[in-house]
């Protein structure tokens, strides 16, 4: 079973939302801010929250994925994958 | 000897983005194609982005002949692959998308692509395509949420090798996803993960790697992608994954969730040769025997036998529609908008040509004999071969 954890962080004018992050764990796979913007991010008293979701395995997901020569199977355990940096 | 790009000329073609070929094909745009050739309708405006002026029907009728066409949905642009198995190109100016359009001559003419022969599926998402070429896949445009399934997410201004590791036979580009079959019947996705799209068991970020779909699936003959949504025919059943607003997925379920992985939608239709995913709420199939089956939200005349009733229920959700016939032979996709609301759509029926939908481009391509956007057959003495619809451009082919 898998299901998704979702985050708020503060953001800042200078926040790139363009920008991705990895896990090493699943090196399949990239993730990103939920807004586009800071004008779509939720402001509270002069701050700014975005917001995000990680993937959260319940039980071991084996993936197949492809690389400049072939395939890869890997089996990823039971965890949190694809929190901020 | 002659180079470009340190490349002899005599291998040109290895030079990416050089054209060896061009040439409209010197149909007059005043008289209607009779025969062989293609029309291409350029929409009068980009539908949400109305200040940029375009010319409207600009060349729209040229001698060349496609097996395969791909329009974008959002550039002015569309591909096509002649029978010979080379590339070609048709396009004209495109300003607002800029460092994101493919580098292409932007004159409403056809443009070869390189030399190459062996070029044997394209498709487009928004703003960018995919193709098969030799077995490798290849990717070109806006690759901002990984379409193109190497680890990059950087924007290509020219065709480039994404993939050669397996064999792949068939490629199909979503809103913001690719899905992409093997030559042995097996599915790998890329792209956002939004609504279960890539059937990665994840709804968060992004598949930057072509990653296998979660459930294995093998045999497949068939994949389709659309706003949030995918689908794969095994042995004529349908299997759904993602985004299933409609509701439109053809369960027998009134359920609008989004569908977690490829699952089979109903055991009791097992006559699906093609999917074609024409907006956030509708599917339409075509069967072996050339009916269309339609599920989901009917507005805007995406129905090809121009009734505008729903199939959403329990019941209905993929029933065949009797008024559109048999004999289709080739569905060559629909269109919408990024919000899943724009309807049309071109297919081949009983060797005739079909089209319906999107009024302009309609209007274009029968010099305004047709003005409601029906579904209605365009006549012409050739032999159908291909067509394609974008948001604002429409092309038809014949052989």
């Amino acid at each position: 079973m898998v299901l998704e954890g979702t985050y708020r962080v503060e953001v800042y004018e200078d926040t790139d939302f363009s920008a991705t992050w990895t896990d090493v764990a699943v090196p399949f796979m990239a993730w990103c801010y939920d807004q586009d913007s800071l004008e779509e991010c939720e402001e509270i008293d002069g701050l700014y929250f975005a917001t995000y979701s990680t993937w959260v395995v319940t039980s071991p997901q084996t993936r197949t994925y492809v690389t400049g020569t072939g395939t890869e199977t890997i089996t990823i355990p039971v965890g949190e994958y694809g929190i901020r940096p | 000897m002659a180079e470009i790009s340190g490349v002899p000329t005599a291998d040109i073609d290895n030079v990416d983005g050089f054209f060896t070929t061009q040439g409209g094909g010197g149909v007059s745009p005043d008289s209607l194609l009779t025969g062989a050739g293609t029309m291409v309708a350029f929409a009068p405006s980009i539908r949400f982005y109305p200040s940029i002026n375009y010319e409207f029907n600009k060349r729209c009728y040229s001698s060349h002949s496609f097996t395969k066409l791909s329009a974008s949905a959002d550039y002015q642009v569309v591909w096509g692959i002649k029978s010979d198995g080379t590339l070609w190109v048709c396009a004209v100016e495109n300003g607002y998308f800029s460092g994101a359009n493919p580098v292409v001559d932007q004159d409403g003419e056809w443009h070869q692509y390189g030399t190459d022969m062996d070029w044997t599926d394209i498709s487009s998402g928004r703003q960018c395509f995919g193709a098969i070429k030799g077995g490798a896949y290849y990717f070109l445009g806006r690759n901002n949420a990984y379409q193109e399934g190497n680890g990059s997410n950087a924007t290509r201004i020219n065709w480039t090798l994404a993939n050669n590791s397996l064999t792949w036979a068939q490629c199909a580009l979503g809103e913001t996803h690719t899905v992409l079959r093997t030559s042995t019947g097996e599915v790998y996705t890329c792209g956002q993960n939004f609504s279960y799209a890539t059937a990665q068991g994840t709804t968060s970020g992004y598949t930057t790697v072509l990653t296998r779909e979660d459930n294995s699936l093998t045999s497949v003959t068939w994949v389709g992608a659309g706003n949030a949504d995918s689908t794969a025919v095994i042995g004529g059943e349908i299997y759904f994954t993602g985004q299933n607003s409609g509701p439109h997925a053809g369960f027998q379920s009134t359920s609008q969730s989004d569908v977690n992985g490829f699952t089979a939608v109903s055991a009791a239709i097992t006559d699906v040769v093609s999917t074609h995913h024409q907006s956030r709420y509708s599917l339409i199939a075509v069967t072996t025997n050339g009916s269309i089956r339609f599920a989901g939200s009917a507005n805007s005349r995406c129905r090809p036998d121009n009734i505008n009733s729903n199939q959403l229920s329990a019941t209905n959700q993929l029933s065949i529609l009797t008024g559109a016939g048999t004999g289709w032979t080739s569905f060559f996709g629909t269109a919408s908008d990024s919000s899943g609301n724009v309807y049309a759509g071109v297919g081949i029926k009983s060797g005739s040509m079909h089209i319906g939908g999107g009024i302009s481009q309609i209007q274009g391509l029968t010099n305004n004999a047709i003005t409601n956007g029906y579904w209605s057959s365009l006549t012409n003495s050739g032999t159908p071969s291909a067509g394609s619809i974008g948001e604002t451009l429409m092309v038809v082919s014949w052989s």
